[in-house]
């Protein structure tokens, strides 16, 4: 049986807010718990937030060639873009540090 | 803790990737399904619209109507419709003309307008006049 465009969406939809969650929430554990400054994904996170807000801008005033699935798609690739740099920031930081970001004592 | 987040953002992250792709397939495809009926639709309803078209609209001195889909110029004469054909009805329909003679009323619309056009019995139209060069716009005008 063939799933439903709507419930693909709605299952896509679930998807990425737990992944946002689970990415900004290792970022804030990153940059704010633990203390250590980190370079791209504060970037990457505006850049997604950004993305979001154009998306649903143009979506909303119902501009012609952007479709539900073309929102799916950017909104997608800016949460790439938001994995890979906190990725490249944690590798950067244990080559620095040698060690994962630890929470600061006392 | 950092790990978790981490661990679990990226297995999310991956499978986002994928419901994404699934997702624009499916839409790809309900979207070529949509516009095939659109096309059967649209060719049945143009007939329709030249019906309208003819009864509502009459030419004066042998006046054609041509109307435009998606950037495709079509031609009618209002008078006599001689051929209707389409290769692919959206992209290539085509009214063919003949017998234009002295005025043209020129009727240009979009897809959707067209759309509308049918089901509101009325069209948006340009006129010309071929005589005085005036061109005039209105909606659902007759040619006097």
């Amino acid at each position: 049986m063939m799933e439903s465009g709507a419930d693909l969406f709605d299952i896509l939809l679930l998807l990425r807010s737990l992944c946002a969650v689970a990415l900004i929430g290792a970022f804030v554990l990153v940059h704010f718990e633990h203390g250590v400054p980190l370079r791209r994904t504060p970037l990457a996170l505006t850049f997604y937030f950004m993305v979001a807000l154009i998306d649903q801008i143009l979506f909303h005033i119902d501009w012609l060639w952007l479709d539900e699935w073309w929102v799916a798609i950017f909104l997608t690739m800016a949460m790439v873009i938001l994995g890979v740099s906190l990725l490249l920031d944690l590798r950067e930081l244990y080559q620095k540090n040698g060690h994962a970001p630890k929470p600061p004592r006392g | 803790m950092l790990d978790l987040f981490l661990t679990g953002g990226l297995i999310l992250l991956v499978a986002n990737l994928l419901l994404t792709a699934r997702v624009a397939l499916v839409a790809t495809q309900a979207r070529d399904a949509r516009r095939q009926g659109v096309d059967a639709a649209l060719l049945e309803s143009m007939s329709e619209s030249m019906e309208v078209m003819r009864s509502e609209f009459i030419p004066a001195n042998g006046a054609s109507i041509s109307y435009r889909i998606n950037g495709l110029t079509e031609y009618a004469n209002a008078a006599s419709v001689n051929a209707l054909y389409a290769k692919s009805a959206a992209d290539e329909a085509r009214l063919a003309v003949r017998d234009a003679k002295d005025g043209i009323v020129r009727v240009e619309l979009r897809l959707s307008d067209l759309q509308k056009a049918i089901d509101q019995r009325t069209v948006n139209m340009i006129q010309t006049n071929a005589d005085t060069g005036q061109v005039s716009a209105g909606q659902g005008n007759r040619q006097q």
